[in-house]
């Protein structure tokens, strides 16, 4: 079989063509993938929107990474005399009720933040992708009962699930992952098993099984680059309801432990505070709000890019 | 066609809109006249209106129960006064009360008060299928105890003399007894409305009667419970129209609300960082009310717990807390440093006793005495899910551990699993916070230090001198004796230090100008019964 | 179509009593108990044990499940162990009224400000006022339900004392929460619409009509907004389902008696019955939303039919 260097010219294939080579159909997916990428950098260079999402995140990221760095003082330490401190050039967002540079706090608390947005959305993409795959795939049994279990979490009301998880595991950094992800997956689940079922018919599959590959493979290998584009949007907009729900379940007391300086946990610690020192409980709203926002940009960008229904 | 459909939405919107504002209306506006609602504020709902059935709830029992004596605050102290009992004798031998009832008082249902409605509510208690949590208070009764487990069907010493006339047998002469009764769970009810009401006592305003001076009127869940003034009150009615107790979850709120009207009191209590923008307003600072309240903030370690077992280790944490900087900050300065758990304003406080000092040196050599290294140490203090003054204090104290070298994680549960953990004794170390509920030492020292006290506090306490001390100081008709006995008992306890003792807080609250005669109860208590209150 | 909406009915079974089953078993897990909650420091040993055989709490879980789903199909969810002797039927069916005066008041906000939103932004693309119509609707989204309550509470009620701060009892008491919660959801709606209202502008069938001479408006209006609307349609329906379900954060500040503080007080206190019979209220809300979603979407749209 000849082997051709440059990029081989699908365009004229139709789905009523005759069966392609199964070699042929692996250097598709890759042609694939690649214009994927060109599809996320030319709409975000049109997009403001996305350009300034992507600056922050990466701002808040730098900030994170080099936060021992950047923060004049230790963000557990205490200074209680000095406690509702004004903004001032000593402390540049003022202190906390126990005397806590706010600055500091909100720096560090942004590894916290990024860390709970990250993870836990990860982790339930990969379950989703999994459990949809399995369900798409393996057909009427498995499809029966992954898609009833992720109606079963679906149906739940999410933050009430959350708390429930949090108060059976208690309240720990880990804790919040799994509670998180499980409240995650079922999405993701439904949309990958979604699109299985339409690729499943498709004619490289039937290539890929007439050779005799095994069926994990055809999943893994074959589908599942297939479905990352609505994969990466799912994650994209996962992030910034992940690093929402943290903030919602430090309020209601079962997300990070204290000292910890998350930003929901100061929010909901500092509101009595509200007249006295707005700042204290004010500037780690805004952190929330500016990361949040800044990933919903990113994650519109990223659909408007990648939506298959968007580019058909 | 669109604008069609454009306009019968529209017109929809505006039915829908106008349906909220006619159905939303407030039912609950009383016609304008002379007396109007007291508007007071809470956090929660109470989870029943019958004062036997909970340990928290006294709001609502407080103003329309009556009980046999009442303790009023006179210039800040607590004083004992007649109430549905007129007087009493009591024989020589400290055990027998004979209890001389008034026959003017009519329950709200209209049915007179007599003695049988006394002998009914103690049964009522004791009777081990009502499952009654506050048996406490009666049970130095005689016969209650055998009562409570069955071995009797009634209880024998409390014994119904003639309609006004009752007569309370003790099981031993206990001293406190007068104050004991006094407190708010040992509310009268009246036989027929409380049988009558079935288990939907407490919960259906209309069918909760009692003889105070307000009436259930209304309950809404999670909104409101609204009281009537009792016009039929055997003292002179209140002049108020009735009380509605908002319930208000966040305290932000609650303040807010207050600043704008909607509230006649507020209790400053979680929300200290705002005494001092009272203070300097022109509208309220000369509307606010401070008491000492009649209790303490003390950590209790859990003395069968390694490594509380350690004198060495206890003392350690004793010293490295800066009681007065806690004052200060989280407190606004509005407490005083406590020594012990009997403070200023409950009978028999100490004044020359002392519980160790802030000395930071002195704690890392307590910690070197016991053994540990600087840093070596890890302990845990357990609380609940709040972001009050008690987590802003085990933050600060977190701190002064780290200080002297000790590592402390603070375990934040629900409330349930808090329990769970009292009552398996598992609670490393918490602060506790008791008011008393009747003005007597015993009620602080008897609930933490006793032998039955053991089974249910997560204390560990194994001091056997202290157990038999607690009892013996409850049959000791001798006053001057028994107050002796109690002061012996927290001094030791202090020695040895069983408790930590922390600061006993001013209760601050804020009324209203238009309020007039609200004195904050003796005992700092926010619950509080409302008659004699006044609104202009 | 029949076949269909008894199918998902058929299903919807075994889905209400895996949550119901899930619940018992996670507070099975969670230490603690009820009794304790109630008697806290003067915890009785005595008074718990008896407590705890009157409640039928020594007995198996089987035992226990089975009793539950036996009164559960009789309509009787049980009493709530924290409030004593209410039922707790009684309680989610005085509750939900408020909630669904809150619901439907949020989502008058939302949709109004949501689909406008976004069809000028899809109208308008790549424009500044795309860009700040796009932005203020994500803000609604972006920052906690409880601090933009907080916020407004702060603001219009105290500050400016324009609206009552907290309370349910007359229409300026729902102004604000319906506003905060409404526009959270605004955010997705808007972001559906727009994204929709793109595709179908870009569609063939759209090019015919403008080179037949329709308008511009003519053209959007007619043939790309039809479309459009049905998957933002569904998203709305089970919009409904979700805020039924109780807005947690929004009811506790501004104390709204509804669904929403009834749970979470549930399951702060353990209390099994409660926690079990509003769960299972909200989830059959919101399957009953995502079947009136499907269906809606099936039968607005022809080409498109459930396998």
């Amino acid at each position: 079989m000849t082997q051709e260097k440059k990029k081989p010219d699908y365009s004229g294939l139709k789905d009523t063509d005759p069966i392609i080579s199964y070699e042929q159909s692996e250097e598709a997916e890759l042609a694939e993938l690649n214009s994927v990428w060109d599809n996320i950098v030319n709409t975000f260079k049109k997009s403001p929107l996305a350009l300034i999402g992507t600056t922050i995140i990466l701002i808040i990221v730098l900030g994170a990474v080099f936060a021992p760095l950047i923060c004049p003082y230790d963000p557990y330490v205490q200074d209680l005399p000095n406690a509702l401190a004004k903004p001032s050039t000593e402390h540049l967002l003022g202190t906390d009720s126990f005397g806590r540079d706010l600055f500091t706090r909100i720096v560090y608390g942004a590894r916290i933040s990024l860390i709970i947005g990250l993870i836990p959305s990860m982790i339930a993409i990969v379950i989703g992708a999994v459990m949809g795959l399995m369900a798409g795939f393996l057909g009427k049994t498995a499809d029966f009962i992954i898609m009833r279990i992720a109606d079963i979490v679906l149906s739940f009301p999410s933050l009430l699930l959350a708390m429930v998880i949090m108060y059976t595991l208690g309240a720990s950094l880990l804790n919040l992952f799994i509670a998180l992800s499980v409240i995650n997956w079922g999405v993701t689940a439904r949309t990958v098993r979604a699109q299985t079922l339409q690729l499943r018919e498709k004619e490289f599959v039937e290539a890929a099984r007439s050779v005799g590959v095994k069926k994990s493979t055809i999943m893994f290998r074959h589908i599942l680059p297939n479905c990352i584009p609505s994969l990466i949007v799912i994650f994209t907009l996962d992030i910034p309801d992940a690093i929402m729900s943290e903030a919602s379940l430090s309020f209601l007391g079962v997300g990070a432990k204290p000292p910890a300086a998350s930003w929901g946990l100061m929010v909901s610690e500092n509101k009595d505070n509200l007249t006295r020192a707005p700042w204290v409980a004010i500037f780690p709203g805004i952190a929330i709000m500016l990361l949040v926002l800044a990933f919903n940009f990113v994650g519109d960008a990223m659909r408007d890019a990648l939506d298959p229904t968007l580019r058909q | 066609m669109k604008q069609r459909k454009r306009s019968i939405a529209l017109l929809l919107c505006v039915l829908m809109m106008f349906v909220f504002v006619v159905g939303c209306g407030d039912k609950t506006k009383k016609p304008s006249g002379e007396a109007k609602y007291l508007n007071v504020p809470t956090t929660y709902d109470p989870s029943t209106m019958d004062v036997q059935k909970t340990t928290s709830d006294y709001d609502i029992p407080m103003n329309i129960f009556d009980r046999l004596l009442d303790c009023l605050t006179v210039d800040g102290k607590p004083k004992l006064v007649p109430a549905l009992a007129k007087s009493w004798d009591i024989s020589d031998d400290g055990l027998v009360y004979t209890f001389h009832l008034r026959d003017d008082v009519k329950f709200h249902n209209g049915e007179m008060f007599e003695a049988d409605d006394v002998k009914f509510t103690i049964e009522r208690m004791m009777n081990p299928e009502n499952e009654c949590v506050n048996t406490w208070f009666y049970d130095m009764i005689k016969g209650a105890e055998d009562r409570w487990n069955g071995k009797a069907d009634e209880v024998v010493g409390v014994k119904v003399i003639d309609e006004h006339t009752v007569e309370i047998t003790l099981e031993y002469a206990f001293g406190g007894f007068l104050a004991n009764i006094s407190s708010t769970p040992c509310a009268i009810y009246n036989r027929e409305a409380t049988e009558a009401a079935g288990d939907q006592f407490g919960v259906d305003p209309k069918l909760t009667i009692g003889s105070g001076p307000f009436i259930a009127k209304e309950w809404v869940l999670n909104d409101k419970i609204v009281l009537d003034t009792n016009p039929d009150y055997w003292q002179a009615p209140s002049t108020l129209a009735g009380i509605v107790y908002k319930n208000i979850p966040d305290e932000e709120t609650q303040r807010m609300e207050f600043e704008a009207g909607n509230l006649d009191i507020f209790f400053a209590s979680n929300a200290i960082s705002q005494v001092k923008h009272f203070q300097e307003s022109d509208t309220w600072k000369d509307q606010i009310h401070a008491v000492r309240e009649a209790g303490s903030y003390f950590y209790l370690p859990n003395m069968s717990m390694e490594p509380y077992n350690d004198i060495n280790v206890r003392k350690a944490l004793a010293s490295a807390i800066d009681k007065q900087q806690l004052i200060d900050t989280i407190y606004e300065g509005f407490g005083w440093v406590s020594h012990g758990v009997v403070v200023e304003g409950i009978l028999g406080y100490n004044p020359d006793l002392r519980a160790m000092p802030y000395d930071p040196e002195a704690a890392k050599q307590y910690l070197a005495a016991a053994g540990y290294k600087p840093g070596e140490l890890k302990i845990q203090f357990m609380m609940d899910m709040g972001t009050g003054t008690e987590y802003k204090m085990n933050i600060a104290i977190q701190a002064m551990l780290k200080d002297v070298g000790i590592e402390m994680e603070l375990v934040q549960t629900d409330d349930a699993t808090y329990y769970h953990h009292r009552l398996n004794g598992t609670i490393p170390m918490e602060r506790n916070c008791w008011w008393v509920d009747y003005n007597d030492p015993d009620n602080v020292l008897y609930t933490y230090f006793s032998r039955r006290a053991q089974e249910s506090n997560s204390v560990g306490l194994k001091d056997e001198w202290v157990f038999n001390m607690l009892d013996d100081a409850r049959r000791e008709v001798n006053e001057e004796k028994r107050l002796k006995m109690y002061q012996e008992i927290e001094a030791h306890l202090v020695e040895n230090v069983c408790f930590i003792p922390v600061f006993q807080p001013q209760l601050t609250v804020i009324t209203q100008p238009n309020i007039t005669n609200y004195k904050p109860a003796w005992n700092g208590w926010t619950s509080t019964c409302y008659y004699g209150v006044g609104k202009n | 179509m029949l076949t269909y909406i008894i199918k998902r009915f058929l299903i919807a079974i075994p889905i209400l009593i895996g949550i119901v089953l899930l619940i018992f078993v996670m507070l099975q897990i969670i230490p603690g108990d009820p009794i304790s909650v109630m008697m806290k420091e003067k915890a009785n040993p005595a008074v718990i044990a008896n407590l705890t055989e009157r409640m039928g709490l020594n007995d198996p879980w089987y035992i226990r499940f089975g009793r539950y789903i036996w009164d559960a199909l009789h309509g009787d969810f049980g009493i709530s162990y924290k409030m004593n002797n209410r039922e707790v039927t009684g309680m989610i069916m005085d509750a939900f009224p408020n909630t669904v005066k809150l619901t439907v008041a949020a989502l008058i906000v939302a949709w109004s400000i949501g689909i406008p939103v976004g069809i000028i932004s899809a109208v308008k693309r790549g424009s500044l006022l795309d860009s700040t119509l796009m932005t203020f609707s994500l803000m609604g989204v972006s920052m906690p339900a409880f601090w933009v309550a907080l916020l407004f509470q702060y603001i219009f009620g105290y500050t400016l004392r324009l609206l009552p701060i907290s309370g349910f009892s007359s229409f300026a008491h729902l102004i604000m929460p319906a506003f905060v919660l409404g526009w959270s959801s605004s955010g997705s709606i808007a972001r559906m619409t727009r994204t929709n209202l793109l595709e179908a502008m870009s569609n063939d069938y759209i090019r015919t009509a403008r080179a037949k001479g329709l308008r511009e408006s003519g053209v959007i209006r007619l043939h790309a907004l039809k479309n459009a609307m049905m998957p933002v349609v569904t998203m709305m329906a089970m919009q409904v389902a979700w805020m039924l379900s109780g807005a947690v954060m929004t009811e506790t500040i501004f104390g709204i008696p509804g669904l929403g503080r009834i749970t979470v007080d549930a399951i702060k206190n353990r209390d099994m019955p409660l926690l079990q019979g509003s769960t299972i209220f909200a989830a059959t809300l919101i399957i009953l939303g995502n079947l009136v979603a499907d269906i809606a979407y099936s039968y607005l749209d022809p080409r498109i039919r459930v396998n």
